[in-house]
Parts: C-alpha cells; structure tokens; sequence
C-alpha cells in the first residue's frame, strides 16, 4: 500500500527528469566530468594553434613544437579514460532508472483496481511499458547526455574565443566574444523550435502504429471470419488507409531532419569569424596560429550538426513518451483501501443492499446499469446457483464479492459488514473463485495449484489435487507436478483446467467460494469427475456457482435468476419450477424435460 | 482440429536464426522493391554526391584562407573572395544535403508502406494453413516490425554510395595535398577496425543476449496483464513483482554491458581522430619547416580537419555490415510470406451464384490436408433448402474440414460440392460467401464498437436496422446496459465481454448478412443455464428457413435437428434423426452416451463415466490441440496401438486406458448397458489382436 503516496499527480517532464534527480550527486558529477572533458577534446585545437606558431616562428621542429604534439596525445588520452566514465556514470543512472521505472509501473498497472484493466488494452500498457518507457531512458542516454556535450563545446568554444579577443586586445570591439554571445542563443532558440515541431509528429506516429497493429492483428487472428464475410478488400482498403497516414507521418519525421535551421548560424557565425580573422592577421593582429585555433573551433562545433538535431529530436520525443507514461500512472482508482480495516466473519449472511453497478465510461455516468437496485440475502453456509441472461449481472455480483469494484450505490456486506470497509487483500483471502475462463500460468502444475497459497507444501498441492481429482492426469504427465503448463506440447484441454483451478481454489481454503462452472464441451467420463470435484469444494463453506449443469440447479439449496442487472426470480429449484416462468424456460429445450416440467405443473401453473 | 498439418505449414512457417536465402535472392528482393522509387533514388544519390564533394571543399577554402592571409599575396580582396567562396558552398552544400534528405525521408516511408501493403495483401489472401500454423501477432509483426527493419537497411544501401564517394574524395584531397600525409592518414584505420571488429563480435553478442532479455520482460508483463484477475483473486501481487524484478535485474545487466559498449564508442572514435591529428601535425610540421618545405601552414590544417572526416565514412561503412544483417533477416522472413502459397482464387470462367442456388450437395467428396491422410473420404450426402443438419463425430472425424470445405477455403481433391446445381469451383468466391456465412467455434471479435463489429456482416446496414435487429433476437438487453451502449469499445477479442454476449453479437453479426447458407461451428465453451436458454433462442431465429449445418456439441441442438449425420474418421456412417439413431444403437448411440446424454438432467454413474473413458481413449479427446514436441512422442509412444487409431489428428494425450482399468471393465461388464458392453468387448479384441500383432 505503499504506492498510495506514490500516486501524486506527475507530470511528464518530471517524470522524465526524475530519473536523473534521483542521483544528483552522480549526475552533478557527470556534468562537471563532461565540461572537462568536453574542455580535453577541444585542447588539441589550441595547441595546434600554437604549434603552427611554433612552426612559422622557428622553421625548424622544435622540441616545443614536439611537446604541443605530445600534448594532444596526451590529453587525447585523459579525455578518452574521463569521457568513459562520464558514459558509465550516465549509463549506470539512466539504466537504473529504467528498470526501476519499468517496475514501478508494472507494479502501479497490478495494483490498479479491474475498473483500470476493464478500460485500457493490455497491448497498449504492454507497449508503454516496453517502448515508451525505453524512448523515454534513450532521450536521457544517449540524448541528453549529448546534448549536455554539445552545450559544453558551445560554451568552451565561446571562453576560448574570448580568450582570443582578448590576446589580441587593442581595445577594440571583442568580436569573437559578441559573436559567440549572440550566436549561442540564437543557435540554441531556433534548435528548441526545430526539436519541438517533432512533438505532434511524434504523437500521431506511435498512435497510427498502434492502430495498424491492432487491423492485422485484428485480421489475422480472426481470417476465417473476415473470408466467410468475403471482407477482404474491406480490410484490405482500411490497412491501406492507415499505412499511407503511417507513410505520411513518417516521411514528415523523416524531412524534419533536413533543412536544419541551427546549421545556417554556425556557418554565418563561421564566415563572419573567417572575415575577422582573416583582416587581422592580415592586419598583424593576429597569428597564423590563432586564425588557425579560431577556425578549427568552429570547424568541430560544425561537426555537432550532423549529431545535434538527431539528439535533440529524440529529447522531445521523449516527452511525448513520457507523457503517455504519465497519462497512464496518473490514472486514479476509484477504489480505495480502507483507512481502519475492520475484520469480518466470512462465514455469516451475505447481504446485496440496494446495489447498483455501473462501469465507469468516458462520458461519464450514463444510466447503463449492469446492476440496479438489487437487493439479496444469502444464508451463510448455504450452496446457491447463479444463473442469468448474457450481461445481465451475474459477473457484475461476483466481482463484487470479490471486491474487484466497489458498487455504485449501495452496500455488499458480509456478516453485516460493508466490504468497503475490508482491506481487498483480506476479502480475496477468504473469497475464492474458480473462473470460466481458466488461466493458468507459465509456471509449473505445482506453482500452479500453488499459487492458491503461498507457503503451501507440495504434499498440500498433491492433497488438493487429490480432491480436485486432477491427481490421475498429472501423474501422467511426463514430470508430473513439475511439468511447465503452456510449453510445447503440455496443452491441457479445457476439464484438466478447469480442475487444476479447483485444486488451486481448495488449497486457498475460501470461506466464500465463487464457482464460474460455465465449461467446455466435454465428455461424460470428465463430466463424471468434475462432478465429484465439485462436491468436493462446495463442502463447508458459502458458495455460488454460475452454472449450465441442470443437476447443479436441482441439488443447490437456492437458486438466483438476475436478468438485465436486476433480480428475477430467487428460491429452491422446487418452487422456481412451478413459480417462475423464466426458470421454466431453462429446462425447455431439453429433451425429455417435458416430464419434469409436467409433473411440477400441477400445484403452481396458475402462477 | 486437423487443420494443424504435418509438414506442409510447418515448412512456411519455419523460421530459424539461420536465413534461408542466399544474400544474393534477399539483395535482389530489395533492388526490385527499390527500383520502384528509382527515380528518386538516383535523385537522392546525386544530390548527396555532390553535397558530399562539396562539404569536402569547404574546409579547402578555409586553409587557402590561413595560407592566403599569411602568404605574400596577402590582400583583402582575395580573403573576400574566399570568404565569398566559403559562404556559397557552405549554403549549397547545406541546401542539397537538406532537399536530399528531404527527398529521402518520402521515398523511405514510401517503400516501408509499399512493402507493408504488398505482405498484408499476401497474408490477407495466403492459404488459411498459413495462418493456422502461425500466432497472429508473429503474423503482425511481418507487417509492422520487419518492414521497419528492411527500410533501416534499405537506408544504409542508399548512404553506401555516398559514403564510398566521401571516402574517396577525402582520401584524394589528402593524396593531393601530399602523399605522405594521406597516408599518414590511414594511421585511424586499425583504430575504425579495432571499433568495428569489437562491436561485430561482443557488441553483436550483448546486444543479442539483452534483445532476449528485454523480450522475457515484455513477455513476463504480457502474461501477467492477462492474468492480472487470478493475481488479484488469490492476493499474489507481491510474488509476480518479485518475479518481475529479477526479469528486470537480468534485462538491466546485459542492457548495462550494451550501453558501457555504446558509450565507449564516442569516446574511442574521437581519441583515435586526435590521434590521427597529432601524427599529421608532426609529418605534416615535418614537410611544412626547412629549406625544402613542401608543405604550407594551410595545407597541414587541412590534412588536420580532413583527417577527422576521413573517419566518419569508415566508420559508417564498417558498421554497415551488422546493420544490414539484420535487415536481411527482416528480408528473408518476408520472403516467407512473400513465397507463401496462396488461397483459392477465381477461375476466369467463375460465375456469380445464382440467387435460387440452395442447399448443399456432397457427390463423393475427398480430401486430404496432406497427400495419404484422407481427412474426408467418399463423402456423399444432401442438405435441402432450408433444413437444419447436424454434424456429430469424435475428434478426427472430419467436422471442421467439412465446414471449410462449404466454405471453399480448400478445394476437395476427388469430387464436387455443390449448392443448388452449381459447384463451388465454378463460382465467384465473392458471391459464394456472400450466400454462405461461417460461424467458426470460437466467436471472434474485432477491436471496435459493438456496433462495427455486427456492422461487419453488411457495411451498408444502418443503425436502426442493427439495433432492431438486436432487439429481436434479444442482445438489445445487454447492450444497452454496457457503458457506453453500442458504442462500446470491444478491446483484445472482447476480454471486456462475457462468452453469452460474444455469442449473441457473433448471432446478430451472421443474421445481418442474413446468407443463405450457414455453417455453424458450435462453441464448445457453454453458458450458464439460463444464458444457454437465450442463445439457443437465438440461434433458433437464425436457423428458421436457412439451410444451415451444425457442428454440435450440444444436446439440444442435436435434438432440434431435422437430420444427424454421424462421421467417423472422415467417413460417414450413419444419418437420420436424433431418434431414430439413438434407436439404431450404433455410433451414434455411443457418441451420445459418451458426449451428450449427461447435458440433461440425469446422474451420471461411474460406469458410464468409464465407458466413455474407454471410448475417447480410441478416438481422442475433443479441444485438446494437437501436442507437438518431446512430450507428445514420450506419451505416445508406449499406447502406439492406442492412439494410431485415433487418425492421428489431435490425438489426445491423457485418458489413456490402464490395465487396471480394462480389468476393472471386464470384471463389470455384465452390469454394464448391452450396446456399452458390446463397444467394450470390441475394444477388448482389437486390443488383443494389435498386442499379438506387435509380438
């Protein structure tokens, strides 16, 4: 529950940076190595400078004119052992944060209540996790750390050039320096404006990208239905659309690189420095060798052209990641953890007072209720029988019961207690549920039962598996309780699931258990067996079973019809046969039902 | 069920590390791809040739200007003229450069988008084995993924010739200025090579091993996504963390080992220029001093700036290998789908369906997936015009082959399908499946709104007309209770809905086509009791007057069907009413007792319970998909008599028949039913008959 103060609103550039003020010190660091190592790399220019000076002066090698070519070796050297520790530094803080970040968001996306899965796609919380989360870490390494270079060669370009004016002194008009200090800011303005026009560009590619995924993925998983329809060219033309919007989108990135304005001031700034320069050692003011210093200079700030936009392109891309990130951790959950958890005997009534249910959507509450007004009481201990028309509110109550949502209005009570006032991790404790579609995962059979309980023992997981009666088809598997579930060739058909999650229920030992019992086709041999596991779970505790068994139906202590989010009928089998028409309905189409059907008629056909 | 073939997609879809192709077809693919935009790449490559000459003059300009203002001709008129000179180039340079890599940009998105559409057509129109034999999002990523990784090596081609031009045009320059010094030069070379060597062999290794990493990651969190209920359900999001952050500590590792070698790079490549620098000033110094200096100032500044350009291309081009590899890759597994066969076409000579062509017509049909195991054999049966069949059989026996059959996915290879008098080759595929709808067994859902998704039976129908329809059939209901009514987004094949409410719009989307013929693959995944009701009301008004085959699996289906036909092992075998083939006592009968009878209201006993144990043991189990792999073999392989018999379709690994189960049946056999008893001792002989057999 840590996270609950975690979750302040962030804001994309904050969150971006976060990752590197985590590590002040570190990145404090870094930035200063930067400088001097920025300042290392540049030396050889001015000792070039100086050595053609040394040339012309002497006409000879010189021992000092050896010692500048030293020099260059050298401090080449220096800089090559400080600007590698400079890249491990800002690998070490970027990639920390990274996985950090990835972690953190996985685990906010776990803590989030259903209402957050219900509304976002799992592909496009998959593909922030992975993609935006890895732009974002590639604006700050390599781009920011770039970027901190360049600002660097801008900035020890200008000193040195100052330098230079005032070597020639003269009282005359610092040229160099005013150039520099006009030329910076302008370099530096016109370079923010060219890196913030990829921003909507950015946006709209990962957005179309997305939406391309998702047509082929779309049509490829579902081809059988898009030939029966003879959609083909449909689909055809609507992938169509979408790529030549991709193509457009990209091919606009793509040009943004060119016609880099930035470039045009540094060569005005080149040019108009040359002209200078070249007047003054015309003049005498200056040496060869310091023309050369000035002109070299500025030849490797061209150099940053070719890296700069790149660097500063993916910079703002990476806000724009970051705000999909944020847009997403910023989600607030509308449910809430009590703030003083109140304990609950689970094995008393469970009570639906007034409930209504409606899932949150974009436009606010609408007045499509999935439950509405639905008021029931169930007698603790007590077997029930859940059944009810698509949509109509069956999963919306065992949610409930597991504390998934909280109801819209109303309250859903155990033992007289309002789950709202019941930490989630000690409903889901002592609720249970057996779901109808099974999901198992990739773990092991045993992790898999397991995963009911945590500190269970693998003689507990063999007992309930026992009990589930899923013991004779894992020991056939070739390592038994070991078997990995999902890997090549272990596909276990749908009653093997579905009595693996039962083994994995009763080793939770529920004191409410929620049965989706809704299953596959199968054969009357698994039938047999579900059967018995069935009983077997349903002992001694509370339980509601959706279920298509009509043996289920006739054996439960009550059953409950909810159709179109309200109650319908609620009451033994024996009286619903004779009292409600709906109930009827169920039996109907079955052959050799008629029977049943007439002998109830006689008392109740009136009603 | 059967679709899963041996051999045949397999050999499509196989995709190892190594490529298939020679470099030579996959280059080949590329030009021909790239020929299509040939105008604007020759375009393109002219303008960075001669950008690229002209960068190379610019620093030319600036050491004439050192020597220039130091020299004897020192005067400002000849500094303007350089500076004029410096300006202008500098500009053009700068202009060509940036229209190139404007004129680029389009034909690179323009060929990433033509070879995006060129695979989708190939995928949308492949072979259905294609796809049954491939994930959908490996199917994807053909589109998306690799295509982006062919355009990055596509642009990688395209810079080849221009950085071959910059490298020569520089190495000629320095030659000029003076022999000794381009070759001085080269002294960056063993530096580009050491960079290049390591990042071809480690580097290629690391970041291998950290794509791996990064992909067990993104895998570890899809899973988890989906199991996000389970995990909440039973309290274990601690636990999927802990998990988590190992994955996550092992992605970071090899990550880390990727970067330090990436932020290393910078730094080497400029060490090694400098390095470069200090060995031309101090050859170049040597020319430059003395009586018979041969070089001046100038020219040693530029042997100094040029030595820095000269090893960008180097580097560009050594890299260029690994880059392209990757993309060759890309090439070669589009090639696959490229290469891959495709579905039924028209015939030149296809007609329309003629709007009073009903009912379907089997005149000896068979047809194999793969040559020398018929799925379906001799199969010849009528369906009238209007009339509800069902199809029942154990798993093998050819039930879904027969629906894709109707369908034309495939063509039988010995005799004809007809609807009214026409067969199915002789007309218009668009006009065949605009007559006949296929309901497959698992309702599939597009990503879209409810009301797009039974759109999609006929784009034309209006939302009136939807939504009564809807009303009608009883899907209105639940609709409308969704957040946002029909306008609900169904998101990953509808997680978001409940199996009845796919149904039910699966229903309303087939009854808008409203075909004529209609092949329904019963979901084996059933409802609860009261929502099965709906549905088979439904499904009732959609049967009404339609010529329609069902694949059963439930029992109330087979009961309301004019007509059972019952196959085995792609035969057909028997066929008549549910009751009079229950009267009959042959297949049918114990199909019924296996799959069917316990839907309804009875007790199952343990006897029969066995039984059908025994029985599925011959045949397999239903919805088990074919097991494939080491396991399968190991489970097979001592019941070879077993499962052979089983058509070697899906067969089913468990439910196998111990011995102390066959000793158990004979023990019972008396108090077993008579028509189970003689399926038993019929099992019992052919046992014992492949056991002598095997000695």
């Amino acid at each position: 529950m840590e996270n609950i103060d975690i979750k302040k609103k962030r804001t994309p550039l904050g969150y971006m940076l976060g990752g590197l003020l985590r590590h002040p010190g570190a990145i404090a660091f870094a930035i200063i190595m930067t400088i001097i190592s920025t300042l290392l790399i540049t030396f050889p220019m001015v000792f070039l400078g100086f050595a053609v000076d040394e040339l012309e002066a002497s006409s000879a090698i010189t021992p000092a004119f050896m010692s500048f070519v030293w020099y260059i070796v050298i401090v080449t050297l220096v800089y090559m052992v400080l600007y590698f520790g400079v890249g491990y530094v800002w690998a070490l803080v970027t990639l920390r944060w990274e996985r950090d970040a990835r972690q953190e968001f996985f685990e906010i996306l776990q803590e989030n209540s259903m209402t957050f899965h219900d509304e976002i796609d799992s592909k496009r919380l998959l593909s922030v996790a992975m993609q935006d989360l890895n732009w974002v870490r590639l604006s700050l390494n390599p781009a920011l750390r770039n970027i901190v270079g360049g600002l660097a060669s801008f900035g020890i370009t200008g000193i040195l050039l100052a330098l230079v004016d005032q070597q020639i002194g003269g009282g005359g008009l610092p040229v160099l320096t005013l150039l520099m200090l006009i030329g910076t800011p302008i370099y530096l303005i016109f370079a923010y404006k060219y890196a913030s026009a990829v921003e909507p560009v950015r946006r709209k590619r990962s957005e179309t990208m997305e939406r391309m995924t998702s047509i082929s993925q779309g049509v490829f998983a579902g081809i059988e239905v898009v030939r029966a329809f003879g959609a083909e060219d449909r689909e055809t033309e609507k992938f169509y659309e979408t790529s030549k919007v991709y193509e457009e989108v990209v091919a606009k990135e793509g040009r943004l690189a060119a016609f880099y304005i930035p470039a045009l001031v540094l060569i005005a700034i080149t040019t108009i420095a040359f002209f200078y320069g070249g007047t003054a050692v015309l003049n005498g003011d200056m040496t060869s060798g310091t023309f050369v210093q000035v002109l070299t200079l500025l030849v490797a700030l061209t150099f940053l052209n070719f890296q700069l936009p790149w660097m500063l392109l993916m910079l703002r891309g990476g806000i724009v990641n970051s705000r999909r990130i944020v847009d997403i951790l910023n989600w607030e959950d509308p449910l809430v953890e009590p703030e003083l958890p109140v304990q609950v005997d689970w094995s008393g009534d469970i009570a639906f007072d007034n409930v209504s249910f409606c899932y949150n959507s974009s436009n606010g509450n609408n007045g499509h209720y999935a439950l509405k007004n639905l008021n029931l009481t169930i007698p603790g201990g007590s077997r029930v029988a859940l059944i009810g028309g698509p949509g109509g509110g069956k999963s919306t109550i065992l949610k409930l019961l597991l504390r998934l949502y909280d109801p819209t209005e109303g309250a859903v009570s155990v033992g007289g207690i309002d789950l709202r006032d019941v930490c989630t991790k000690d409903v889901r404790d002592a609720v249970g549920i057996v779901e109808q579609d099974i999901f198992l995962f990739r773990m092991s059979v045993r992790d898999n039962i397991a995963f009911g309980r945590k500190d269970a023992t693998l003689e507990e997981v063999k007992e309930a598996a026992e009990r589930a009666q899923a013991t004779e088809f894992i020991e056939e598997l070739p390592e038994e309780y070991e078997s990995m579930v999902g890997e090549r060739g272990m596909t276990l058909s749908g009653g093997q699931r579905q009595r693996l999650a039962i083994a994995r229920a009763l080793i939770q030992d529920p004191k409410i258990l929620l049965l989706d019992d809704s299953v596959s086709a199968i054969d009357a041999q698994t039938e047999f067996l579900m059967r018995k596991a069935l009983d077997e779970a349903l002992v001694g505790r509370t339980s509601i079973t959706v279920t298509q068994r009509l043996r289920t139906l006739i054996e439960s202590d009550i059953v409950i019809i909810v159709d179109k989010g309200q109650l319908v009928a609620v009451g033994p089998h024996d009286e619903l046969i004779r009292t409600s028409e709906q109930y009827r309905r169920v039996f109907e189409r079955l052959p050799g039902a008629a029977r049943l059907l007439t002998t109830a008629d006689t008392p109740g056909g009136a009603a | 069920m059967g679709m899963r073939g041996h051999g045949g997609p397999r050999a499509l879809a196989a995709r190892g590390e190594k490529r298939s192709r020679p470099v030579r077809v996959l280059l080949g693919r590329m030009a021909y791809y790239l020929g299509r935009f040939k105008r604007i790449v020759i375009l393109g490559a002219a303008l960075s040739l001669v950008s690229t000459i002209l960068g190379v003059l610019v620093p030319i300009v600036l050491t004439n200007g050192i020597d220039t203002v130091a020299g004897p001709s020192a005067n400002i008129s000849n500094l303007l003229l350089l500076v004029g000179m410096f300006v202008s180039l500098s500009l053009a340079s700068w202009i060509l450069g940036s229209s190139n890599t404007w004129i680029l940009a389009g034909a690179q998105a323009g060929f990433v988008q033509t070879v995006q559409s060129d695979v989708y057509d190939h995928l949308v129109s492949a072979d259905l084995l294609y796809h049954k034999s491939e994930q959908s999002g490996n199917v994807t990523s053909r589109v998306t993924t690799d295509t982006v990784s062919l355009a990055t090596g596509i642009q990688v081609i395209i810079t080849f010739s221009s950085q071959v031009v910059l490298l020569i045009t520089t190495f000629s320059v320095l030659w000029l200025t003076s022999p000794a010094i381009a070759i001085t030069a080269l002294i960056v070379v063993p530096g580009v090579a050491l960079i290049a060597g390591i990042f071809g062999t480690v580097g290629q290794r690391i970041m291998l091993a950290s794509q791996r990493a990064y992909g067990a990651v993104s895998g570890q969190i899809a899973e988890n996504l989906s199991g996000i209920h389970v995990a909440k359900a039973f309290n274990r999001e601690d636990e999927l963390a802990e998990e988590m952050s190992e994955l996550n500590q092992k992605a970071y590792n090899h990550g880390f080992r990727f970067m330090i070698l990436m932020s290393a790079m910078q730094p080497l490549v400029r060490s090694f220029g400098q390095i470069g620098v200090a060995a031309i000033l101090f050859v170049g110094g040597t020319l430059a001093v003395g009586t018979a200096a041969v070089l001046s100032i100038g020219e040693v500044v530029l042997g100094v700036i040029l030595v820095n350009s000269f090893m960008m291309p180097l580097m560009h081009l050594s890299m260029m290998a690994s880059q392209v590899q990757a993309s060759l890759a890309a090439m070669d597994r589009i090639s696959d789908v490229l290469e891959s066969k495709p579905s039924i076409a028209d015939a030149l000579e296809s007609v329309p369906l003629r709007p009073e062509s009903d009912g379907i017509k089997f005149e000896d049909v068979t047809f194999s997936y793969v040559e020398g195991t018929e799925v379906l054999r001799d199969a010849t049966f009528e369906i009238k015009p209007g009339e509800m069949v069902a199809v029942v059989g154990h798993t093998g026996a050819g039930k879904t082959t027969l629906a894709a059959l109707v369908n034309r996915f495939y063509d039988p290879q010995e005799g004809a399908i007809l609807i009214g008098d026409q067969d199915l080759r002789s007309v218009t595929l668009e006009s065949l499946h605009e007559a006949v709808s296929l309901i497959p067994q698992e309702p599939y859902l597009f990503d879209g709104t409810i009301l797009e998704n039974i759109r999609y039976g006929r784009p034309e129908a209006t939302d009136k007309e939807i939504q009564d329809l809807c009303e009608i059939i009883g899907a209105s209901d639940f609709i409308e209770v969704l957040s946002e009514g029909y306008e609900t987004l169904i998101i990953e094949d509808g997680k978001n809905l409940s199996a009845g409410q796919r149904q039910m719009i699966t229903i309303a989307r087939t009854m808008l086509a409203n075909p004529r013929i209609l092949i329904l693959d019963e979901a084996t995944s059933r409802l609860d009791a009261y929502s099965e009701s709906l549905v088979q009301d439904a499904q009732a008004m959609l049967f009404a007057n339609r010529t329609t085959i069902v694949i059963a699996h439930r029992l109330t289906t087979i009961a309301n069907a004019s007509r059972v036909l019952v196959f085995a092992q792609g035969e057909l075998i028997e066929q008549g009413t549910h009751e009079e083939l229950l009267a009959l006592g042959g297949t049918f009968k114990t199909l019924y007792d296996t799959y069917y009878a316990h839907q309804g209201v009875e007790e199952i006993t343990e006897d029969a319970a066995r039984v059908a144990e025994v029985e599925i043991a011959k045949h397999g189990r239903p919805e088990v998909t074919a097991p494939s792999g080491s396991m399968a073999m190991s489970m097979m392989g001592p019941h070879s008599s077993m499962s052979s018999m089983g058509g070697g379709h899906g067969g089913g690994p468990p439910g196998e028949v111990t011995p102390e189960m066959i000793e158990h049946l004979k023990e019972n056999l008396d108090r077993l039913p008579p028509e189970m008893q003689k399926r038993v001792k019929a099992m019992l002989a052919s046992q014992q008959d492949s056991e002598q057999s095997e000695d």
